[in-house]
């Protein structure tokens, strides 16, 4: 926990610098009042100052940290098969990004739960072919004739031809 | 001054009947009861909590209109408290965090067959506590308002830095984490033309970034793939549930209960005005209060019909009040209310001191509909605590790819966008790791819908100081408030090295003992 804690200190410090130099690019103060660099500046100084006192924090804390941590508990980061479970959802999320101005809300939507619902959620094959129709095609129905929410609609010229 | 108070008094109903009015006009009322039934819903399945949902239905609304929209959206807000309760005394799994304390004596009180009395005094209490919450809302917030309009740019920049320090130090964890998840919500708000000299901030030359990033999406992501993610890694818990039997308390139970729900009132609402304090505070101080008055304390854990009935009452009564510095200030105190306010920004209507003056019509009918949907609440509560039950046979194998459907909907049709599908994916997976790791994502939402403000008003401050920081100190009204601010935050600090120090001289002392 405090290693995980400690690189995100450090990445927020990193920020933190990142930001000042942006903000030193920008106009700190106009003839009226403060610029468009005045704000970010502080905050960039704000991360850096945070980020080093969560890492002063936890140098500090270590010695009790490990008195206390005599009790095994629940692991911070999850084993190999959830880390699996968290990258499928999250990379299925951005190919549906991607995918969905070409082919549409329907497919891609009908291809993210069949999967996910196949290979994450193990249901029967009969199961995961309805709700992902239901959830794509009658979802999308429900959308755009009642709630009128345009969905994206297919950019390739067949799947378009197809009313897709 | 009676008179005045009896005047004011009678305006405030004549208002609110004028509102009653307008909440049963057909689209109104519809969109109370969908707010409603959403709500409860939202509060009985798993894996989504009342933020992500508003979040979601924001740019559902942009169709609707404006007091439609926030009637709906509040609806489900006070709704997902009166869902939550269920599965915190049927299965021992709160739905959102206010409902932790009443699983403790609520699902002891389901073990031992009485589910059903404890389902029914948290509903009664929750529509009490409710209905209080709103009418305090009702009578107080004309005043709350009427003084917020006295306020310049460096009274509200100061009250807005101290709304966001109450908000850390009250967020769970280390304040340091708190405050880092504040001001990188801060950060994110900066991205995009600088409103004033229409120079590009942070946009690395991208053209979508020109309009900043959609909080909405990062909200969604945050708050209900970060969710779904962290539920997903472990392998998914069957549902087991205890039978409800009969909702009807018997007279015993109301004879135990109602000074814990007037008490549970009170705390609830008072906890409502602060920005930053949680419903799970208010629940939790509630069911240490009674803890603490009752003859047998001994009774508590093991199925204490006020330790449902005050904490339930708390929750709803704070959930409630917590439209005060929303409608009266334009200052959300929680995630969801933040997801409020920005539907009500989305829909052109802009909470603060002017709103009474501008939208009467739309904030009385807003205050209105919440106390027709506490009535509204109860009835689909009480008789159809079956049918609520019901959802829950939906396995969250299924249910989880639905909500993961929906939070791509939410994030493109917020601006009919795919970028935004990127950019709630990315939020969702730096959601899930800032929730593994403890980071809050309270003080970052409430910074990243009201950053923007406290970047407005600093600026304005000092232009109308010529750059003098002055102003800070030689307004009474802001000196006061960032003095508190500071002192909010150093205090626990403080608190820190004092228990060092303490924790130092105790080792050496037994080191010396030790030699």
């Amino acid at each position: 926990m405090k290693r995980a804690e400690n690189i995100t200190a450090s990445i927020f410090m990193v920020l933190g610098i990142f930001v000042i130099k942006g903000a030193t690019s920008l106009i700190y103060m106009t003839d009226i009042g403060p610029g468009p660099g005045f704000f970010p500046m502080w905050l960039g100084v704000l991360l850096l100052f945070l980020g080093m006192l969560l890492i002063i924090q936890n140098v500090f804390s270590k010695k009790n940290a490990e008195i206390v941590s005599a009790e095994p508990s629940e692991p911070l980061w999850p084993g190999k098969a959830g880390a699996i479970r968290v990258a499928i959802v999250v990379l299925s999320l951005l190919a549906v990004a991607f995918f969905i101005s070409y082919v549409g809300f329907r497919i891609a939507i009908f291809l993210l739960i069949s999967s996910l619902l196949y290979t994450l959620g193990k249901q029967k094959i009969l199961t995961t072919l309805s709700v992902a129709f239901v959830g794509s095609f009658g979802v999308y129905f429900v959308f755009t004739h009642f709630l009128y929410v345009e969905l994206p609609k297919a950019s390739l010229s067949w799947l378009s031809a197809l009313g897709l | 001054m009676a008179i005045g108070a009896g005047v004011i008094a009678m305006d405030t109903l004549t208002l609110l009947f004028h509102g009653t009015q307008a909440v049963f006009q057909p689209l109104n009322f519809l969109f109370l009861i969908l707010g409603c039934v959403l709500g409860q819903a939202i509060g009985v399945l798993p894996g989504i909590g009342s933020a992500a949902a508003i979040a979601l239905l924001i740019p559902v609304t942009l169709n609707l209109s404006p007091t439609a929209s926030v009637i709906m959206l509040a609806g489900i807000f006070y709704g997902t408290n009166y869902g939550g309760t269920i599965t915190s005394v049927l299965m021992n799994t709160p739905g959102e965090s206010a409902s932790v304390v009443t699983a403790i004596d609520g699902y002891q009180m389901a073990k031992k067959g009485r589910g059903g009395p404890a389902l029914g005094i948290a509903a009664i209490g929750s529509f009490i506590g409710g209905t209080v919450g709103t009418l305090g809302l009702a009578f107080g917030a004309q005043w709350f308002s009427d003084t917020a309009l006295k306020i310049g740019a460096s009274e509200y920049f100061a009250l807005m830095i101290f709304a966001v320090a109450l908000v850390t130090v009250l967020a769970t964890g280390s304040p340091v984490k708190a405050l880092l998840m504040g001001v990188l919500g801060l950060l994110i708000g900066t991205i995009g033309i600088d409103p004033d000299l229409g120079i590009p901030r942070f946009t690395f030359g991208q053209i979508k970034l020109y309009d900043g990033i959609n909080f909405i999406a990062i909200v969604i992501g945050f708050f209900g793939l970060g969710e779904i993610l962290v539920n997903i890694e472990r392998k998914v818990q069957d549902t087991i549930y205890t039978q409800v039997g009969s909702v009807l308390p018997n007279k015993q139970d109301l004879r135990d209960s109602a000074a814990p729900i007037a008490r549970g009132t009170l705390i609830g609402f008072v906890l409502g005005i602060i920005p930053g304090a949680t419903s799970a505070i208010a629940s939790f101080l509630s069911y240490g209060v009674e803890v603490n008055r009752a003859k047998d304390p001994s009774r508590f854990g093991k199925g204490a019909i006020e330790g449902v009935a005050g904490p339930e009452t708390a929750n709803n009564s704070f959930v409630n009040a917590n439209f005060i510095p929303l409608f009266t200030l334009g200052i959300p105190g929680t995630a969801s209310i933040a997801m409020i306010m920005s539907g009500m920004m989305s829909n052109g209507i802009v909470p603060g001191p002017f709103l009474f003056r501008d939208n009467p019509d739309f904030v009385w009918t807003v205050i209105a509909s919440m106390l027709i949907g506490q009535v509204i609440l109860l009835v689909f509560n009480l008789p159809m605590v079956r049918i609520w039950v019901l959802l829950l046979k939906i396995p969250y194998s299924i249910l989880f790819v639905l909500i993961l459907e929906f939070t791509l909907i939410g994030a493109y049709a917020v601006s009919y966008d795919t970028f935004n599908m990127y950019v709630m994916t990315i939020s969702g997976f730096f959601g899930y790791l800032f929730k593994k790791m403890d980071f809050p994502a309270t003080p970052f939402v409430l910074t990243l819908v009201i950053g923007p403000l406290i970047e407005k008003n600093l600026r304005k401050s000092l232009e109308i100081s010529s750059g003098e920081f002055a102003i800070f100190y030689q307004r009474p009204m802001t000196l006061i408030l960032l003095l508190g601010a500071a002192f909010t935050i150093i205090w626990p600090v403080f608190k820190w090295l004092k228990m060092r120090l303490k924790n130092q001289k105790e080792s050496s002392r037994s080191r010396n003992g030790g030699a």
